[in-house]
């Protein structure tokens, strides 16, 4: 994998991001210039004032601003400056707290709030802050409850950090389709293994991720052990079909990991086929003795 | 311990008395060389009769002299009880010094001697008379024999150990004005292994961080805490220590204790180095608590969090009784706790540690599903108490599916309990993890730690994977076996528990479906407190039990219960 970028799902509003920003004229660490973007994939940067992108914002939700979110942002963003300014000041410097596994996350009251999503997407675009705690940022949008969609499918392409990626790909799982399918597709095809992955666990856990599901077939054989083991993963929640071959043949990995997942999902997939397999016989006796409980576990019909 | 270390004779002057000593000693009460000034050259072996105590020369015959010892059993002297700054370890024995050990010489004939042989660990063992070193480690040099003249009362040896489970043997001879062997005997010496308290032990102090910060405030739990507890609790200032919460991550409280009374806490402090790092040298370090640390702090990963280093209570498996328990942490091969911290767990022998996958959890550490709980009217006098995925399912399938679940809306994306059972994923996620992971593990618990199915809790559990670690879970509903357990003088056993919250946001807990079935579940004798967590411990990944750390008190001698599981005697 050498390009970041295979799927052109790029949304329309890409370059309504960067040079539209907020209070803003260069763009933040971690973010690609939109300038950097090939002229078909810029569209014309909004125009849209603050003062009358918050009229439009009074009027429309965030469920159907989110394809204009910028301005759905920026005038958010100064609603709240004016409503709310102690809220918004807050929340644009609440600090990161270290979680006990040792990355920074934002969480908490403050969080639980949809006014705190145009802030923190303001503050991921308009501030210069350590990778992790743009990461955290990205992490906390879905506890707001509020509109970040579009937004963070869009960011998918713009963002140059992988571990924001990553983060991205994982908050795409409770977004909003079709910009979640969108941004996860992207992250499906990213450079970055652990983005590839990340993706790959938000696809297989939403309902409608079966949309990707070639997508996720073909994962399966991805260079990388923890991709193939989420694609093998995300086939079993969705219950693809088309990849039963695929998981048949990652039954011989080299990986315990691997063919454990592999088994597993297609069980989920087939029950009856799986328990037909021949490899199961000897599955039953794998060196690894978690395959070799998950084999006998569906050789018993359990 | 280096050589140079222990260069603190010289140091604090006392250096003569050691120079002089040669190969046995030359302080007060020794006999038996030629630079000895209290006998004088060429004295001994000249004499025909006994010689008392002033000097005097008796014809009378020697009394008979009980020449057998009680072992010696005491306590690594690694603390600061003058508080100077410096290990006791590394300074002359010294008033107030409480953690040596004694053992009393007979008084002997006039005449006689003893000649004494000190093997085993010499380097982390140390012997006094009078004030001097006699013998082991000290100033450099490993001093092997002694000789001595016991005074007319006896003379009492000072013992002193510079490590846990360091055992020596004394051999002490007794020989006749003519230098022959009357008789000898051994005379076992022992430092108190290191040992991890447990949940049945009574609870002495409990510590927690309190905030009140942007991320959340634990001002609840820590009344919670306050009013069951009283004096025996503190909060700490959160703002003093980066509102680092993790206190059972950054320290581990173990305690040795010797046969004299003596008791020496160790403080093992974690690698982690968060800003709690400095907590245990403020408020735990000084006379009778030493700080130590275990691995490179470089190396840190999450598994060196003690949240992943519990101990059962005592237990009998196989025919082999463990009155201390045994320990356990997450570990597979060179993955997991550092390996200096779990060679030296591994190295005291007395609670055999047991390693368990953890790897499946962001975190990592095994009290994320995992805890013993008191019982006394069951037969081992506690429950295992493990994560459970099917009674989970099991009870949310009761449930009114259109009942609102207030905080997991927002924090984990479920506003109802259908749609927690709607999700295909999490139950194939939670499924997987029990068969692959919950399952081997209470194999392994009932492997290694004599359990019956009887003894076992199944405490309803969910987990879900945590964006951006690797696919690693963590718990969905407030981790419930995540609890403290708090032993009070008064009898009662009570139990700090995350509150799962499961219910809308304008219910109490009396309308939550999780604490009914977890209460119900409980030993009918324990006190179970719900305490609100979740901001500051739940949503950053931990719960009650990563947030608190207690001392408890040591309740069985090692020296009396334990011997036949030291296998370095």
């Amino acid at each position: 994998m050498t390009k970041r970028i295979q799927t052109p799902i790029i949304v329309s509003v890409l370059a309504l991001g960067l040079v539209g920003c907020a209070g803003g004229s260069t763009e933040p660490d971690g973010l690609r210039s939109a300038q950097g973007l090939t002229p078909s994939e810029v569209v014309a940067p909004s125009d849209v004032s603050p003062a009358e992108a918050s009229a439009d914002a009074v009027a429309v939700t965030p469920a159907v601003a989110v394809e204009k979110w910028r301005p759905w942002m920026d005038a958010e963003v100064e609603r709240l400056r004016n409503e709310q300014p102690e809220y918004f000041d807050t929340m644009m410097s609440l600090e990161a707290r270290t979680t006990r596994a040792g990355f920074p996350r934002i969480s908490g009251p403050l969080v639980r709030n949809p006014d705190a999503a145009p802030i923190l997407l303001y503050r991921l675009l308009s501030k210069s802050e350590p990778v992790a705690v743009r990461a955290a940022i990205v992490d906390a949008l879905p506890r707001t409850m509020g509109d970040y969609s579009a937004a963070l499918a869009e960011l998918m392409t713009l963002e140059t950090e992988p571990r924001v990626r990553e983060l991205i790909a994982a908050s795409l799982y409770r977004a909003a389709a079709p910009y979640a399918l969108d941004g996860l597709a992207l992250g499906l095809a990213d450079v970055d293994a652990k983005v590839r992955a990340e993706a790959l666990r938000s696809v297989g856990r939403r309902k409608d991720g079966d949309v990707l599901a070639s997508a996720v077939v073909a994962a399966l054989s991805d260079a990388d052990e923890a991709v193939q083991i989420e694609a093998a993963r995300a086939a079993g929640n969705l219950q693809v079909e088309a990849a039963k071959a695929g998981l048949v043949g990652k039954l011989t990995s080299d990986s315990g990991a691997v063919r454990r997942h592999s088994l597993r999902a297609l069980s989920l997939i087939d029950a009856e086929y799986t328990r037909s397999l021949a490899q199961l016989t000897t599955l039953q006796a794998d060196a690894d003795p978690k395959v070799a409980r998950v084999a006998a576990t569906i050789a018993a019909g359990d | 311990m280096t050589i140079s270390s222990v260069r603190w004779l010289f140091a604090l002057g006392v250096g003569v008395a050691l120079s002089a000593c040669g190969d046995d000693g030359g302080s007060a009460g020794d006999v038996g060389t030629t630079d000895d000034p209290t006998t004088g050259p060429g004295m001994m072996g000249t004499s025909t009769g006994d010689v008392d105590p002033e000097g005097t020369t008796t014809d009378e015959p020697p009394p008979g002299v009980e020449w057998e010892f009680e072992p010696v059993f005491g306590v690594p002297n690694i603390d600061d009880d003058d508080e100077n700054g410096t290990n006791d370890w590394l300074q002359v024995i010294f008033e107030g010094e409480d953690d040596h050990s004694t053992l009393l010489i007979p008084a002997l004939p006039a005449g006689h001697t003893v000649s004494a042989t000190l093997s085993g660990n010499l380097e982390q063992t140390r012997v006094w008379n009078d004030g001097s070193f006699v013998l082991g480690s000290g100033d450099g040099v490993v001093q092997e024999t002694y000789d001595f003249t016991p005074g007319a009362e006896g003379t009492t040896l000072d013992i002193e150990f510079g490590i846990d489970y360091a055992v020596a043997q004394l051999t002490l001879a007794h020989l006749d004005d003519t230098g022959a062997e009357v008789e000898s005997a051994p005379v076992l010496m022992m430092s108190s292994p290191a040992i991890l308290n447990h949940h049945m032990q009574p609870t002495e102090h409990v510590w927690v961080v309190e905030v009140q910060a942007g991320f959340g405030s634990n001002v609840d739990m820590v009344a919670d805490y306050e009013a069951v507890l009283g004096d025996q609790f503190t909060a700490i200032a959160g703002a003093s220590y980066g509102f680092d919460v993790w206190i059972q991550d950054e320290v581990q409280l173990a305690y040795g204790i010797g046969a004299e009374g003596q008791r020496a806490d160790t403080v093992i402090d974690s690698i982690r180095d968060r800003p709690l790092d400095p907590w245990a040298e403020d408020a735990l370090e000084g006379p009778g608590t030493n700080i130590r640390v275990w691995g490179d702090p470089a190396q840190a990963t999450s598994w060196d969090s003690f949240g992943n280093l519990e101990n059962s209570p005592p237990l009998t498996n196989g025919g082999v009784e463990y009155p201390f328990g045994r320990s356990y942490y997450g570990k597979q091969g060179n993955l997991g706790i550092h390996d200096d911290m779990s060679d030296f767990l591994v190295a005291q022998d007395i609670q055999a540690p047991v390693e368990l996958d953890t790897f499946w959890l962001c975190v990592g550490h095994v009290d994320e599903f995992s805890s013993f709980v008191p019982d006394p009217d069951s037969p081992k006098g506690y429950r295992f108490v493990i994560s459970d995925v099917p009674s989970a399912y099991a009870l949310l399938e009761t449930l009114d599916p259109t009942m609102s679940l207030g905080r997991y809306g927002p924090d984990h994306g479920f506003a109802t309990v259908g749609d927690i059972l709607d999700d295909t994923a999490l139950r194939n996620l939670n499924d997987a993890l029990q068969e692959d992971e919950l399952d081997p593990i209470r194999e392994t618990m009932i492997a290694e730690f004599g359990l019956e199915e009887s003894d076992i809790l199944y405490m309803p559990s969910l987990f879900e994977t945590i964006g951006g670690c690797g696919g690693g879970t963590a718990a969905l509903v407030p981790g419930m076996i995540n609890l403290i357990v708090a032993n009070l003088e008064n009898g009662e056993s009570h139990l700090f528990i995350p509150d799962p919250f499961f219910r809308g946001n304008a219910d109490g807990q009396e309308a939550d479906p999780m604490i009914q079935a977890f209460s119900d579940n409980l030993p009918a004798t324990l006190i179970p407190h719900y305490v609100d967590d979740w901001d500051v411990y739940h949503l950053g990944l931990g719960e009650v039990h990563c947030g608190t750390n207690m001392t408890r008190t040591p309740t069985d001698n090692w020296w009396e219960v334990g011997l036949h599981l030291l296998s370095g005697m």
